[in-house]
């Protein structure tokens, strides 16, 4: 895919500090920073996180030294042992086995493993349990779709949802959240390294997971589960904010989208999403029933009377990604088509050609397959819809009133 | 299962022996082991769909959504369990004929082998019919192969199970055609016996899907 | 494809049921011995070994060449070599063509040829059978790589495939039909080939031969053979719901309807991980023949090794739930066979231990097979570590589906059982063909893949843990995988120098030791320990001319060595005295049969059928009933053609039919020529 910036900034490493550490080998590994590395699992950033890398970190340390000890076994046993030049026909003493040393091989192993055991439990307990920190008062149902990820927000955790995201989830900085992990087709996997292990995403069941970072920041995520053709692109942005800036953001997050002025452009792209994107995007105040002030098909429109549905049920609905991005707040992102672009560039201007690019033919920025095809009457990912330039040009112009632009 | 029975014995045997018995290390003929052996592997064939089916029963009343809706209730009320409970009993019957059928041969009395034979098979036959007609009658209430996943794990797994019924009847016609053509005495009583061994296994893994599928509540 | 299925409609008049098969002997017909239809018609465990053992290593080019795409995809960030339809495809028939068609069948290769001669047997219990299997496996691979013909593309759902996205709503071609179906029809392969196997070694081992005398690659093999047996019937269930899915309309999978999507993740692991094991232990076998006799020792430890081998077979069963630590199982269960796979390392260990203490001590003779031996304990020893770390059920949420995993089992896979079946080669080449590979392009050969193989994945290591996932048809710059992926793609293709030096030295040991007229390496080149060494290179027809007596493990040692005060062997016999001569005449062997190829190739048939058009299984139908049918009333054994060297007509030529009722007891037991 062409012209992707980053979505942290890359601190490139001597290519000789590389080099070094390939001769260090496996032990070296746990040395590595996520300096340019923004997937990593080795710079754990929260409560959960940390607590996989402590307990997996000596046994990395134990498993290089047996590693070493093996290997180093074995090259000693061959030079000491080789055949040398004179010994054609010499035989060595015929041993069959010591049974106290077999017992001895077959004890301690069992044993070390015994010890990783209890550590293993113990750190299983920690993550299935609720931590002290953890935010009673609201949840987010992560949905993962056919190839990208909706947060659903449940504030008071009632069950109804209040807003929702697309391919970005905000959480308070210090404080544990807990999610909902769950898909509308096939299964996913929910994964932020630096936060905590995946969990899959499978449709017609939920899976818990908490997490939890410890300071501000961005965390990167990708899908980890094969989901189909693009599964390689399916991408998602775990960002901690101040836990006062996340209640401002969650104020935002509830407005609906404004009307923009007659006779503007923003106002001809609002008809044109009417006309051919709100099928499967929803915008809050624009295509939700009671919110909307304007005439919208009602085949789009979800029975629910709530303004803020989230994806369609998977259960008993067609199984297939329907839905797609909710686009609200689109202007509150960083990152957009699943993930994988930056809406931005580094001095804050909107990237409009990934923009429109991708508005005019989607399939340059990422393989989907839109058609029908058998046993499917929706296809899978956003089509290529017949608008002129203009009607680019006007969606964007509309796009871009939709949301506050974060502050850097 | 055919080739399996009158596969070759092997020409490796070291030791003496004369036409009849084979000496092998374990006793057992190499015959008699293999259908031992594949109805182990049977028993995880038969394993595997069991457990798919107690999966989806217990889902499909559990399903949010489909508690009440005749799709569910097509599931648990279309059973005929006195029915299935007769043809049960004609399976089962067919095992003991099918023991008098293999002591007659052992006894060298052709005429009872063929008799008991025959009616091992017709018993066989009568069970698969009555499955047939528990199909259709059920195909006709709505619940088809494809209705739900409860359907789909039902028939899948009575399925398989009338298709080794029908493998199992044409292998008693088997031996019945050999018997007619006079190839068939207590000298080679054991391939009689080892279709019985499969018979067995047919009806013993009968009881269990008839309990699972149709006593379990 | 052609010969499969074309052959059969060629069969000469007169070959039909019960008419006595027009003698394409092998034994008796030296003039036909090289033939291509004695080899299509053959129930020789040997010519069967070696069929499995071309056709896998076809297979292993061909994959092989899957490998070189992806890693040619990887090379760089945002990769336009394959798209991702197309590369979802590669690595998908990858893992799928490697794992059921390459290492699998080569073991099968290494268990045909061996395990007879190791226990002492003139054959398997049922040889046609075994020409069955190999046929069907055959056709089970063909079908598969059909689908990139006529299928629409490849199977793109991964070797687990799992559901629902395998589902015909999200991969609407035909390629997973051919998943399913290819699959199964191999499977059916194996599971015969395992029956076959498990019954010749309980039953058929030369007197004396008693269980705990039996070799450790005999033993391996065995627990294989059972992992086999037991596990394939799950995926069979698994596979039958796919196909029923897809071709039916049924709803297994189908979650809009209540189905359960970790149902099919149960069913494929519960066999899956058995595999891993069916796919590793032949090489420890392999491996376990190899050591003692370039040391010169036996084996360290020998109750030790097999019981630990049994351990490994009985906990696999137990653990496959490791697979599935991120899919949503309650901490329960994870926490049970999170301590369960810990566990099963134990066993593993002891493994490597025993062979290192088989070495020490030793008067190591590094050739080839031994290098590569080394090798294995070696890489191995890499691959089982990173499998510890696995076990530990949440460091596994963070590594599982990343390139740590691949890393990990291709140390197991390529630097376990790939390593392990290579030493083999170069070890029993000479049993098979009668002449050495040569060991100076074999050690080059090690050398040139050890250095490869860590090149291509020792990165993925790191890799890994820096959060490359699996199953990626590429990655962005930002990512920092751009280094790594470069050495590991780098690396792949210095193993596939390997590869072709491995093509160049069998061409160029045939010509210089065959063609060149060198003499035969004779029985026993590597002053070996077990029954296999003690008939002539190549394996004569027969096997063996008398079976031999046992009276101890390593018995064929024990006859050429004993032990000194000290307790050093000494040899009391010349080889030459004790091995056979293979001049036996008139031994009654199993005769030819067309009709395993013939069921075999009804069955991709029937496969198109499913998938495409039923008027397609008709033939396919046709020809397997004209299998079972012809086999049924063919006699395992003509009774009378083949050796009438010896024994001219014995007349009792009109009870042919007798195999329908009852296998046919063969004559037995040649004179000593």
């Amino acid at each position: 895919m062409r012209t992707m910036s980053s979505v942290r900034t890359t601190t490139r490493r001597g290519r000789l500090a590389r080099l070094g550490l390939l001769t260090l080998g496996a032990l070296a590994l746990t040395g590595c920073g996520s300096d340019g590395h923004p997937l990593t699992t080795l710079d754990p950033r929260g409560d959960a996180s940390q607590a996989i890398h402590a307990l997996v970190q000596p046994v990395f340390i134990v498993a290089g030294i047996v590693l070493v000890l093996v290997n180093a076994g074995v090259l000693v046993t061959a030079l000491k042992f080789r055949r040398k030049p004179g010994e054609e026909d010499a035989f060595p003493e015929q041993v069959h086995g010591n049974t106290k040393l077999e017992l001895g091989w077959t004890i301690v192993p069992a044993l070390i493993m015994a010890g990783i055991a209890v550590g293993t439990v113990a750190t299983l307990v920690t993550l299935a349990n609720a931590p002290d920190d953890m935010r009673e008062d609201f949840d987010i149902r992560v949905v993962g779709h056919q190839w990208w990820w909706s947060f659903e927000y449940d504030l008071g955790r009632d069950g109804t949802i209040d807003f929702e995201t697309a391919n970005e989830m905000v959480i308070p900085a210090g404080q544990a959240v807990d999610l909902k992990i769950t898909s509308r087709d096939v299964i996913h996997s929910f994964w932020i390294p630096a936060l905590n292990g995946k969990k899959d995403a499978a449709p017609g069941r939920e899976h818990a997971l908490w997490m939890k970072a410890d300071d501000p920041g961005r965390f990167l995520g990708q899908c980890t589960e094969f989901c189909g053709l693009s599964h390689g692109y399916m991408r998602m942005l775990v960002e901690a904010k101040q836990p006062a800036d996340f209640e401002t953001w969650v104020q935002e997050q509830l407005q609906p989208a404004a009307i923009p002025e007659d006779g503007t452009a923003a106002r001809r792209g609002l008809d044109t999403f009417v006309g051919q994107c709100a099928t499967c995007h929803m915008i809050e105040g624009v295509n939700s029933p009671e919110c909307t002030p304007i005439e919208a098909e009602t085949e789009y429109a979800v029975e629910d009377n709530t303004c803020w549905v989230g994806a369609a049920p998977f259960i008993g609905a067609a199984q297939v990604s329907g839905g797609a991005p909710n686009l609200t707040h689109l202007m509150s992102r960083y990152l957009f088509v699943g993930g994988l672009y930056e809406l931005r560039d580094a001095e804050g201007n909107l990237n409009r050609n990934n923009l429109e690019g991708w508005i005019r033919n989607p399939q340059d920025y990422k393989p989907m397959a839109p058609d029908p095809s058998r046993g499917n009457i929706y296809g899978r990912g956003m089509p290529k819809l017949p608008l002129t330039e203009d009607q680019i040009d006007d969606l964007v112009a509309y796009l871009e009133t939709l949301g506050t632009q974060p502050t850097a | 299962m055919a080739e399996t029975m009158t596969a070759p014995a092997g020409t490796g045997h070291h030791a003496e022996h004369d036409d009849h018995a084979h000496v092998t290390n374990t006793g057992i003929s190499n015959e008699k082991l293999g259908m031992w052996l594949f109805l182990g592997s049977e028993c995880l064939l038969f394993g595997g769909l069991i457990s798919t089916f107690l999966l989806y029963k217990k889902k499909l009343n559990t399903f949010p959504g489909f508690e009440n809706t005749t799709v569910n209730k097509l599931g648990a009320n279309l059973f005929d369990i006195p029915f299935t409970s007769v043809s049960s009993f004609v399976l089962l019957m067919s095992s003991l004929t099918m023991v008098l059928s293999v002591s007659a041969l052992q006894r060298d009395d052709l005429r009872r082998t063929r008799l008991w034979l025959l009616a091992t098979a017709l018993l066989g036959s009568t069970f698969l019919a009555g499955q047939v007609y528990e199909f259709t009658a059920f195909v006709k209430e709505g619940l088809g192969f494809t209705t739900n996943i409860f359907s789909s794990a039902f028939f899948t797994l009575t399925g398989f199970h009338g298709a080794h019924v029908l493998i199992g009847i044409i292998i008693l016609m088997t031996m019945y055609a050999l018997s007619m053509r006079g190839r068939l005495s207590s000298r080679n009583a054991e391939a009689l016996e080892i279709a019985g061994l499969y018979w067995h296994f047919v009806d013993v893994v009968w009881v269990v899907i008839f309990v699972v599928v149709y006593l379990i509540k | 494809m052609a010969l499969v299925e074309r052959e059969p409609l060629a069969l000469p008049a007169g070959t039909g049921a019960g008419t006595a098969i027009e003698p394409l002997g092998v034994l008796a017909r030296p003039a036909t011995k090289t033939g291509w239809r004695s080899w299509v018609t053959t129930v020789d465990h040997k010519k069967i070994g070696i069929m499995y053992g071309v056709t896998a290593f076809f297979f292993f080019l061909v994959g092989g060449f899957e490998a070189l795409l992806i890693r040619l995809q990887l090379a760089q960030p945002n990769g336009s070599i394959l798209s991702a339809d197309v590369y979802n495809q590669i690595y998908t028939m990858h893992g799928v063509t490697m794992v059921f068609l390459v290492i699998m069948p080569m073991a099968a290769a290494f268990a045909n040829y061996l395990l007879p001669l190791q226990i002492g047997a003139r054959d398997v219990a049922f040889p046609r059978l075994n020409a069955l299997s190999f046929w069907v496996f055959l056709a089970g691979g063909l079908f598969l790589n059909s689908s990139w013909f006529i299928g629409g593309g490849g199977p793109d759902c991964g070797w687990f495939c799992y559901a629902p996205n395998s589902g015909v709503t999200f991969s609407p071609t035909h390629g997973v039909d051919f998943y399913s179906v290819g699959l199964q029809i191999a499977g059916a392969a194996s599971l015969i080939g395992s029956v076959n196997l498990i019954i010749t070694v309980l039953n058929m081992r030369a007197p004396g031969m008693s269980l705990f005398r039996m070799p450790v690659f005999t033993w391996m093999q065995l627990v294989v053979q059972f992992l086999l047996a037991f596990s394939l019937p799950v995926i069979t269930v698994a596979l039958f719901l796919l196909t029923f899915d897809r071709s039916f309309g049924a709803n297994f999978f189908n979650v809009a309807q209540g189905a359960d999507p970790l149902l099919w993740q149960h069913l494929f692991w519960i066999f899956g991980h058995p595999e891993v094991y069916i796919l590793i232990l032949p090489s420890f076998g392999i491996v376990s023949e190899i050591i003692p006799v370039m040391c010169r020792k036996p084996i360290y430890g020998y109750p030790f090794m097999v019981f630990s081998g049994i351990a490994i077979g009985f906990m696999g069963f137990g653990v496959w739930a490791h697979h599935m630590f991120a899919s949503g199982l309650g901490p329960i269960s994870v926490a049970a066979f999170s301590l369960s796979t810990m566990f099963i390392a134990v066993p593993t260990g002891v493994k490597i231990l025993n062979w290192m203490a088989t070495m020490w001590g030793g008067k190591i003779l590094f050739n080839t097979p031994m290098l590569f031996s080394a090798g294995l304990v070696a890489m191995f020893t890499i691959g089982g570590l990173s499998g510890v770390t696995h076990a530990i059920a949440p460091a596994d949420t963070q590594q599982t589906d990343t390139y740590y995993i691949v890393a990990h089992f291709h140390y197991v896979l390529f630097g376990g059982a790939l390593l392990g079946l290579f030493a083999g080669m170069y070890f029993w080449w000479p049993k098979a063909f009668g002449h050495m590979l040569s060991d100076r392009l074999g050690k080059w050969h090690f050398w040139i893949t050890l250095v490869g193989f860590n090149l291509t994945f020792g990165p993925m290591h790191i890799l890994g843990l820096q959060g490359m996932s699996r199953r990626i048809v590429t990655y962005q710059p930002e990512d920092g995988f751009t280094l790594w992926n470069r050495v590991a793609t780098l690396g792949v293709f210095i193993i596939a120098i390997g590869v072709l030096l491995f093509i160049y030295n069998m061409f160029h040991s045939y010509r210089t030791w065959k063609a060149a007229g060198r003499p035969n390496p004779g029985p026993d080149p590597w002053d070996a320990r077990s029954l296999e060494w003690s008939i002539p290179s190549p394996t004569p027809e027969h096997n063996f001319d008398v079976i031999p007596e046992i009276h101890a493990q390593d018995d064929f040692w024990h006859r050429k060595y004993g032990e000194d005060e000290r307790g050093r062997a000494v040899r009391v016999a010349a080889t030459e005295n004790v091995v056979q001569k293979g001049d036996a005449k008139g031994v009654h062997l199993p005769s030819p049969s067309y009709f395993p190829l013939v069921m075999a190739a009804g069955l991709p048939f029937i496969g198109y059928g499913v998938i495409f058009n039923r008027l397609i299984a008709i033939p396919g139908v046709l020809l397997f009933l004209v299998g079972i049918f012809g086999w049924a009333f063919e006699p395992a054994t003509e009774p009378d053609d083949h050796h009438g060297d010896a024994h001219g007509s014995d007349g009792h030529g009109g009870d042919d039919h007798d195999g329908a009722a009852k296998a046919t007891p063969a004559t037995e037991e040649a004179p000593v020529g």
